[in-house]
């Protein structure tokens, strides 16, 4: 007989050796003497417009069932329906591409590079989830999002984080937001896509690193919820700052809160703030001390974060294709290296100028310094900002959502006993035709 | 009833053991899937069995005798026979290793839905809190939350800073770091005279059909081989004319599904790299219907020295860089042509010039447009009062400074192609023109197809058709190709191979030849001679002189050829339907 935690380690050797089977075999081309040419390697045809418009569909009418079962319906079987069916649709099927999360990369390439148009379909990934949490709260992390699903399908025994550290891990997020914002602005690179920890598993096949990235997310993710959504995704950082807004949010109980505490105990997210204790003493002189000196500390964060940063442009410019050109050629033509590359061997075929390379090279190294003083004092708020959040006093008088952070993901509504009194009223109302039969 | 039923509600007793036995089966199923892809894996990596080591190095053995044995019938069967052994063996691991994936996918999807139902069964019910905690809960918290803020701030700076330990990039400073008094500007563009070593575009530079080198090959044999250093497949085809720069050579091909663009070596005729043209933002997706001998890939492409550029019939334009780096692609829109779109592109300096002629004169679809080289954005566009057309534009070198001529119904426009101002117009052109103009003696040369060939002078400024036509002469001219001129006569050849020559003076007719050819490429002038490509490969060599004198060879290539060949030094490239060939001695 299989006992839930004995049964977990073999979970994980079994996810572990499943890794086996990622990595793409190759094999040389046999020698052939009957003068036979090898075709060239062309590009696949693009996916057909209809089917772009297909996905675009889909995804507007599984955030619309995703609001309508949160919101409405309030059912979590039905979410996690929604979930699995968003795992195989965005995830198996559509090989986790186009996904709202790498949308990023594109908005901000388009924003940064007028060459650069986004298409329909990704602009359509990028906004329409950020409407929806407009209107619903997080409905796409609910059930729509093929990272959170295939998350949300490991978690079996969730263990608690304490509450007081997510907000310092979900700092990650905002290093990861910034810096893929960084490298998509200058040109550099897409990481969300290269370093998608799940991509490998929807496609049954990748690069062994993310591979491994992605076991140990998901090892992670049969202990503590959707890690990568808390704690790691950049879009999640967005709907966070969008849900602020929201109209209609997910609520625990449809009546009156009866402070039982459940509900808290029942979500793997952090995301039930508990009522304030009673006889919780007044902020003190202190108190309005620390959050007014955060205050005023808030320009010196962003400014040490602009310099901290600032120092590491040049690593940063490396990530661009033709800084790491350019300092390629330097060092071959100062003999500090024995061999050339194929990009360097391929630059000088084409007989252009290094200097041209090296001017173009400056030129992006100086765009990084810019955008490393950005990133970092964007970083320098964020911490601020959460450092004088966590200064402030809320008085809250019943177990609330916290809405920025819950993912709709409906856990909650079955242990609220309120919850469980509705629906047991609403099975035992009669219905009109019965009523009508019955007159 | 055992201790573990007593902890699951009796309701769901009767699942329990079915979840079980399902987590059990499919968790065996998975860990055999598992084994099984395991081994294969280690196999595949390994060489175990030994088999693929063996194999491997028997196989390499026996390759290394074939080298000393080439001739060796029994050891090519027993290396084609190993060969064909390895790799059915590693098709079939393949094989099993895709299949595997999916059924371990499947059995551990089952298993971990089982796993949560079991978890869900077998969690305890929490029991409902009552009472408020500690009245310093919430500030506990917060000061907790607040350090390990403050942590992680100061490990991402720690992070941070360990980035900037890492060495400096070392790229060699210019001098224009150091001060602003010594700039040096890299060109972003080449000067004349490498333009003229090289043959950028349509015609070559300027388009004026004339190359400045004073070695050209006089004869050539295409089905000996004699006087032809190589020749390379076209893949796909086109009426574009090959373009070439230092050591490449560059030419476009397209069909109703696909687009491409080759670069070839100039040395050796490689196909250095081929790149498809797809997914350009803004194409509407739609084919547009064209007349098939215009094809998809009329309009030759043009370099400018660092980049390459290619124009389609829907639209598409598209630029890479000498390694094949695609940089950036637009789509135009189709332009309303019933023939195709086969104007064929220009650049002057930093600026990738498009004559986007489209509809009627009235229709206001005609644009010329002058995007930055680097990057694709437009940095002027003028709005042309022109119909459709399928010349395209030539720059002039005018005594008061570059023009940018364009011919089109009814206008002869000339630009200034820094700005895109216009500079004069002519009002002379009728409908379905083909013959590019051509600039020489201070005059533009436009024709008129079987009608008219008119001499404008490059002075004027606005209208000047009634004011700057230095001569018009009324003659049997080209309905394809475009006239080449050395500055002191202008040479015609029409489609029915009849060469003419007239003064650029005065138009006077100084001599003219029936050749029993047909053309529809455009002759070009060089090391002295007129060099007429005809449809069916056949290349004519006449002196460009007052008097008439005809090469006594004719060079032959065996297929059909519509472009007009790239002339560099001492060699010439010709762009056949099925085949590029380059021309030339070692």
């Amino acid at each position: 007989m299989i006992h839930c935690t004995r049964a977990l380690p073999f979970l994980i050797l079994l996810v572990g050796v499943s890794c086996l089977g990622q990595d793409i075999q190759r094999f040389p081309p046999p020698d052939f003497e009957s003068g036979y040419e090898f075709p060239v390697t062309t590009t696949p045809a693009p996916r057909a417009g209809t089917l772009n418009y297909l996905d675009v569909a889909v995804l507007f009418m599984a955030l619309s069932l995703a609001s309508y079962l949160a919101l409405i319906k309030r059912s979590r079987q039905g979410i996690f329906a929604l979930t699995i069916f968003s795992l195989l649709y965005f995830g198996f099927y559509r090989e986790g591409c186009v996904c709202s999360i790498g949308a990023i990369q594109n908005v901000t390439l388009a924003l940064f590079d007028p060459s650069y148009s986004v298409p329909f379909t990704v602009a359509v990934f990028f906004f329409l989830p950020l409407l929806f949490a407009l209107f619903f709260g997080r409905v796409f992390c609910a059930g729509v999002c093929p990272l959170g699903a295939i998350q949300d399908m490991m978690l079996i025994r969730p263990v608690k984080i304490p509450h007081w550290l997510l907000p310092a891990l979900g700092l990650l997020a905002y290093l990861y937001l910034g810096v893929a914002i960084l490298f998509a602005a200058t040109g550099s690179a897409f990481i969300i896509c290269e370093y998608d920890p799940f991509v490998t598993f929807f496609r049954l096949a990748g690069n062994r690193n993310i591979v491994i990235l992605g076991i140990s997310l998901l090892v992670i993710s049969l202990f503590v919820g959707r890690p990568y959504c808390l704690f790691l995704c950049p879009y999640g950082v967005l709907l966070h700052h969008f849900t602020r807004l929201t109209q209609w949010q997910v609520t625990v109980s449809p009546n009156e809160c009866l402070q039982c505490q459940l509900c808290e105990e029942a979500c793997p997210f952090g995301a039930i703030d508990p009522p304030t204790p009673k006889g919780m003493p007044a902020p003190n002189k202190q108190d309005r001390f620390r959050l007014v000196f955060l205050i005023l500390l808030v320009p010196i964060f962003i400014a040490v974060g602009g310099w901290v940063a600032s120092l590491a442009a040049d690593s940063f410019s490396r990530m661009h294709f033709t800084v790491r050109l350019a300092e390629q050629i330097a060092w071959e033509d100062a003999s500090e290296v024995d061999k050339f590359t194929e990009a360097s061997q391929v630059f000088r075929d084409t007989g252009q100028p290094k200097e041209a390379l090296f001017q173009e090279a400056r030129h992006v190294r100086d765009r990084f310094v810019l955008g490393a003083w950005i990133l970092g004092g964007f970083l320098g708020l964020v911490i601020a900002g959460k450092l004088i959040g966590l200064s402030r006093y809320r008085i809250r008088s019943d177990y609330e959502i916290n809405a920025t952070d819950c993912l709709a993901c409906g856990r909650c509504f079955s242990y609220c006993p309120q919850e469980i009194k509705r629906r047991r009223k609403s099975k035992s109302a009669p219905t009109v035709r019965q009523e009508a039969g019955n007159g | 009833m055992d201790k573990k039923a007593k902890s699951i509600p009796s309701g769901k007793l009767i699942w329990h053991p079915t979840i079980e036995g399902i987590a059990a089966v499919s968790g065996i199923f998975s860990l055999i899937v598992a084994g099984l892809l395991m081994i294969n894996y280690v196999a595949d990596q390994s060489g175990l069995p030994e088999k693929e080591l063996i194999y491997s190095s028997q196989l390499a053995k026996q390759k290394a005798l074939l080298t000393q044995d080439p001739q060796n019938e029994q050891l090519k069967k027993e290396i084609r026979a190993l060969d064909y052994e390895l790799r059915q063996d590693f098709f079939w691991r393949k094989t099993f290793s895709e299949k595997g994936k999916l059924l371990l996918l499947a059995g551990i999807a089952v298993f971990l839905l089982a796993m949560k139902k079991l978890a869900d069964l077998q969690r305890k019910p929490h029991k409902p809190q009552t009472g408020s905690r500690e009245p310093n809960f919430d500030a506990t918290k917060r000061r907790q939350a607040r350090q390990a803020v403050s942590w992680m701030g100061l490990i991402l700076t720690v992070g941070i800073l360990s980035l900037a330990l890492a060495p400096k990039l070392d790229i060699p400073a210019l001098p224009s770091d150091d001060s602003d008094a010594s700039v040096v500007s890299v060109p972003e563009y080449p000067t004349d005279e490498e333009i003229q070593q090289n043959w950028p575009r349509f015609r070559g530079p300027g388009g004026l059909g004339i190359s400045i080198h004073e070695r050209a090959p006089t004869s050539w044999n295409g089905e000996t081989g004699e006087g032809i250093l190589w020749k390379a497949e076209v893949h796909l085809p086109g009426a574009n004319s090959p373009i070439a720069w230092g050591d490449r050579v560059f030419i476009s091909g397209a069909d109703k599904k696909n687009k491409e663009v080759y670069c070839y070596s100039l040395e050796s005729g490689d196909l250095l790299w081929r790149n498809r043209v797809e997914n350009v933002p803004g194409n509407p997706g739609e084919v547009p219907s064209i007349m098939e001998d215009t094809g998809y890939a009329a309009p030759t492409m043009v370099c400018d020295g660092a980049r390459v550029y290619a124009i389609f019939a829907d639209g598409d334009l598209i630029c890479f860089d000498f390694s094949g780096k695609r940089i950036w692609a637009k789509n135009l829109g189709a332009p309303d042509n019933v023939y195709g779109y086969a104007s064929s592109l220009s650049s002057y300096r930093n600026l990738l010039l498009i004559q986007y002629d489209g509809g009627t004169e009235d229709d206001d679809q005609s644009v010329l447009y002058a995007l930055e080289g680097k990057t694709g954005q437009v940095v002027w566009q003028a709005k042309r009062p022109v119909a459709n057309t399928w010349t395209s534009p030539i720059l002039a070198d005018t005594a008061n400074g570059k023009q940018f001529i364009t011919c089109s119904e009814p206008w002869v426009i000339a630009y200034e192609p820094e700005t895109g101002a216009e500079l004069w117009r002519a009002n002379l052109m009728g409908t379905d023109l083909a013959p590019s103009p051509i600039f020489a003696r201070e005059m533009a040369f436009v024709i008129q197809p079987n009608e008219t060939l008119f001499a404008i002078r490059c002075d004027g400024r606005g209208d000047v058709t009634e004011t700057h036509v230095a001569w018009k002469k009324d003659c049997p001219t080209p309905d394809i190709s475009s006239p080449v001129s050395n500055g002191e006569f202008i040479f015609l050849l029409d489609g029915a191979g009849v060469l003419t020559c007239y003064e650029t003076q005065n138009g006077e007719m100084v001599w003219d030849h029936r050749f029993d050819d047909f053309f529809l490429t455009s002759p070009s002038i060089a090391a002295g001679w007129i060099y007429l490509v005809s449809d069916n490969g056949k290349t004519y060599r006449v002196k460009a002189a007052r008097e008439f004198e005809q090469a006594d060879s004719i060079s032959t290539l065996d297929e059909t050829i519509m472009a007009s060949p790239a002339f560099l030094d001492g060699r010439i490239i010709i762009r056949g339907d099925k085949n590029l060939y380059c021309i030339g001695s070692n």
